[in-house]
């Protein structure tokens, strides 16, 4: 029993939380920089896919059907290893990618596509009235989708937002198969040295658990107000 | 295709006219040649049964439906063509036709508010948008507007906080703001309540005593008889008769608008 309670002495991760934080802020620094890149892409293609012409149609939908299909890790490390060796031999210049921005763009391209299946629905869940409404006092297509398609859509998918940027912070945990020193490469690396698996990997748990509950809580928070002003 | 002579007499040049509109949806033609003036400061219902082709018709005026073939002209332009440089009619961009549509009001049955935003910025983001008015001017302009149809109050409520009758005189001060040569209105309250009809139409009526230039497509016969110069009575897609309101209502010459009226229950307007 006491050898239990040992293994599971989480004061051993709290003594070294602080590598255990450092780790947490490149996993949310990662997550801020590819979700910003996933949403503004994925607004991208559905609209390419709701209005674009039809080969752009095509494209999209075939560019999505692939990101959703390939696993992150293998993308990424087919971006990081691959895509390099083959623009160095196709310009004959040493060309290499730096493994955060590498991960950045992957995990971009990868949830883009996730989010861009969500703005799709959600775009045409919207009342033709509404555009019709823009459209007739005088507006341009930029104009109502940014003033009055995209503001609607966004509150009204905030709760399967908030499911697709769940999946992408999970997602950024394997980051340190690349050597970014994200959570789980501290863990990684202090279980090594320290021998102590348990309590290391459990905090690294409760991290991951911990941050995502903090910010849905935050985020349902703020869309239920916003809601019970719309409705 | 002779342009109208509007620059001789401006004032009395109709502001719309419709020249031989039609319009199918795929094999279904809806509208089967259309001609009609409007004159300026007129009020012009537009009435006939389901089908007859009166929304479709309001709504090929400002080209939120495109017409199959016919033109449509606004003050001697015609809606969605420009003329090009030897004088051949091309399709307008899309930048041209929403000025175009800047200049006439419409008013939906659904109102069609935004609802992430108040009642003022509802009223507001046209001017902001289209007509780029300095948002000082641009609140002063909403809140104007928004005091000549009694809502004055309700500017920082969402809509979800309206009822369906205030709903719609936000929509209509919205349309108003922009300072519309003409006003359409489709069916603006066939989706209200008896009760929420009435503040909705004596905004219409107080506008048409101002003299703004209105086309009403209306179920609301006793508003129509009422408030109209001139009626047009469309059926299966054809203007079956025209007139004013004493002429359509009391003397109709048409069997079909006579099997028509007897099918249509008068309603008092107040």
């Amino acid at each position: 029993m006491n050898d239990l309670a040992s293994l599971l002495d989480l004061s051993f991760a709290w003594e070294y939380r602080h590598l255990l934080i450092r780790g947490l802020m490149v996993n949310i620094q990662v997550f801020a920089m590819s979700a910003a890149i996933a949403v503004l892409l994925g607004l991208v293609l559905a609209s390419a896919m709701l209005r674009g012409p039809g080969w752009s149609r095509g494209l999209t939908t075939g560019f999505a059907e692939f990101m959703r299909n390939i696993p992150e890790y293998v993308l990424i490390i087919w971006m990081f290893i691959a895509l390099p060796f083959l623009l160095t031999r196709l310009t004959g210049t040493r060309i290499s990618f730096g493994a955060m921005p590498t991960a950045v763009v992957a995990l971009g391209l990868v949830f883009s596509a996730y989010f861009a299946e969500t703005f799709r629905a959600g775009f045409q869940a919207t009342s033709p009235g509404q555009t019709e409404a823009a459209a007739a006092l005088g507006m341009m297509p930029r104009q109502i989708t940014g003033r009055i398609l995209i503001p609607q859509v966004l509150l009204r998918l905030a709760p399967e937002m908030l499911n697709v940027s769940i999946s992408l912070f999970k997602t950024t945990s394997i980051l340190s198969l690349i050597g970014i020193q994200d959570v789980m490469y501290q863990a990684s690396t202090m279980s090594g040295q320290l021998t102590r698996p348990v309590p290391i990997y459990t905090g690294a748990a409760i991290m991951f658990v911990g941050t995502i509950i903090i910010a849905s809580l935050v985020v349902r928070l703020i869309t239920a107000k916003l809601h019970e002003r719309m409705n | 295709m002779s342009q109208p002579d509007v620059g001789a007499t401006p004032s009395t040049a109709p502001i719309i006219s419709l020249v031989d509109l039609r319009k199918s949806f795929a094999a279904h033609e809806v509208l089967k040649g259309i001609s009609a003036d409007i004159p300026r400061q007129s009020v012009t219902s537009i009435i006939g049964a389901s089908g007859s082709g009166k929304s479709t018709l309001l709504r090929c005026i400002n080209r939120m439906e495109v017409p199959t073939s016919g033109r449509v002209l606004l003050d001697g332009e015609e809606v969605g063509f420009v003329t090009g440089s030897r004088g051949e009619r091309l399709p307008a961009p899309i930048r041209v036709l929403a000025s175009q549509r800047a200049e006439m009001g419409m008013v939906f049955q659904q109102f069609n508010l935004w609802p992430h935003m108040t009642v003022l910025q509802n009223v507001m983001e046209a001017l902001l948008r289209v007509r780029r008015t300095p948002s000082r001017e641009a609140r002063q302009t909403a809140e104007h507007f928004l005091e000549r149809v009694g809502m004055q109050e309700f500017a920082n409520r969402y809509p979800a906080r309206l009822s369906g009758g205030q709903q719609q005189r936000v929509a209509i001060a919205r349309a108003l703001a922009m300072k519309p040569k003409v006003m359409l209105f489709d069916e603006a309250t066939s989706s209200l309540d008896p009760e929420l009809t009435n503040e909705v139409l004596r905004t219409m009526q107080s506008l048409a005593e101002e003299g703004m230039t209105m086309i009403i497509v209306t179920h609301e016969m006793a508003f129509a008889r009422e408030v109209s110069n001139r009626v047009l009575f469309l059926h299966q897609g054809l203007v079956e008769a025209d007139g004013p309101p004493s002429e359509i209502f009391d003397e109709p010459a048409s069997p079909h608008l006579r099997k028509f009226l007897s099918t249509v229950l008068f309603g008092g307007v107040r």
